[in-house]
């Protein structure tokens, strides 16, 4: 043992020191208690050894059990999947489509799930809100993908398509005719005959002329009376 | 003792052997009963009697050589010293006031008065220590264990215990120059 920084002298002291210790110090105990002692020890020790022998045993053979009940444990997981989805669909949540798909499968419909084709519809409304070029889109991906949903979603395609051509249309036809009022077109015919300040003969030919305006009802109208006679002709 | 010889022994002793266990406490006993005698513990014998049972219980995990088991046998009388402190500290006892009998007595009567001197003067200069400082001085130099395994023992760190072992050291110095003793 060493002083770390003592001097010699201070050293040889406290060797001496240590030295007078390790002859003071230890002492003989009572011949009794090893007597005594030592058979318990030896006995102790024995049995301490065939308990750890008989545990370090146990867990060799606790080992294959243990594997056994997690091999069964997952397999009750495994079978609790489908209890728990049939619970979900009795209460009332729509199950996803591969899962009711398996249970098809195996011949069991699950209850209050929605038909096939109101989930095709479903499916494909729900772009066809953003536009025509959507519903198109749709009815293409549906058709690549899904054969059983094709037919019904490129049917509500097609419908939703029309419907779209339909809006365009009649937007566009409006706007030509009944909403560009500043330069109608019977009001620009009339223009070079309207000279004696009757009232305009754009007054009701807006929607009409388009379509109704003949030559015979145009020819008989004479300058003064000419919105008059033109409607009384016309009816 | 060589290493084959330890071994032998070790294994002997786990399987129950009297012997086996009379030659280990024939060896670590007297310096285990002079650790705790010197650390003032309570009822020394009792509680070496508790450290060899504990030895006897967990001799399995023992793995190792002579030093070792030394070592391991100390710590072990360390926490029991410490136990039996705060048991009596709970309970307190009466100690008997029964002297420490050294082994290396003298034949002549000279030398044992010489010796008997020398003995309560060492337990004089250790009664000024520190209950830290005499565990570290005693474990290092009664137990001889490294700086390392007394501070496992003793639940410190490596310099912790070189500040106690000096500290310890240096107390003892100033006490046998104060006093003017020759050991």
């Amino acid at each position: 043992m060493s002083g770390d920084g003592a001097y010699e002298g201070e050293m040889n002291e406290v060797a001496l020191f240590e030295n007078a210790l390790r002859a003071a110090v230890p002492t003989r105990p009572d011949p009794a208690l090893g007597t005594t002692l030592v058979p318990r020890l030896a006995e102790v020790a024995r049995t301490a050894t065939i308990e750890a022998e008989t545990h370090a045993t146990r867990r060799r053979t606790s080992a294959p059990r243990s594997r056994l009940a997690l091999v069964a444990r997952v397999g009750v997981a495994v079978a609790l999947i489908p209890l728990v989805l049939a619970g979900l669909a009795f209460a009332g949540v729509t199950v996803p489509g591969p899962a009711r798909d398996a249970f098809n499968t195996v011949g069991i419909t699950l209850p209050n799930q929605p038909p096939k084709h109101s989930q095709a519809s479903n499916h494909s409304q729900g772009p066809s809100h953003a536009g025509t070029k959507g519903t198109t889109d749709t009815s293409t991906s549906d058709t690549t993908t899904s054969k059983g949903n094709s037919d019904a979603a490129h049917e509500h395609a097609l419908e939703q398509h029309s419907k779209a051509q339909g809006k365009a249309l009649g937007h566009d036809q409006g706007k030509a005719i009944g909403l560009n009022g500043s330069t109608p077109p019977g009001q620009a015919k009339d223009k070079g005959q309207d000279s004696g300040g009757g009232p305009p003969a754009h007054s009701n030919a807006g929607g009409n002329s388009a379509t109704h305006t003949t030559p015979q009802h145009t020819t008989p109208t004479t300058p003064g009376n000419g919105n008059g006679n033109a409607n009384g002709h016309s009816k | 003792m060589s290493p084959e010889r330890f071994t032998s022994l070790l294994v002997a002793a786990r399987e129950g052997s009297e012997a086996a266990w009379q030659e280990l406490y024939n060896s670590l006993a007297p310096i285990v009963l002079g650790y705790l005698r010197a650390n003032s513990a309570p009822d020394p014998e009792d509680v070496l009697g508790e450290v060899f049972l504990q030895v006897a219980r967990d001799i399995n995990r023992f793995d190792g050589e002579e030093p070792g088991f030394r070592s391991w046998v100390f710590t072990i009388a360390h926490h029991r010293l410490i136990d039996a402190r705060r048991h009596s500290a709970r309970r307190p006892v009466e100690l008997s006031a029964e002297p420490p009998e050294p082994i290396g007595r003298a034949d002549d009567a000279a030398e044992e008065a010489l010796a008997k001197i020398g003995t309560d003067e060492v337990k004089r200069v250790l009664g000024v220590l520190s209950d830290e400082q005499r565990a570290v001085l005693l474990l290092r130099v009664i137990g001889d264990l490294s700086i390392e395994d007394v501070a496992k023992a003793v639940g410190k760190r490596p310099g912790a215990v070189k500040a106690l072992q000096r500290r310890g050291l240096a107390a003892v110095k100033r006490e046998l120059t104060r006093k003017g003793v020759s050991l």
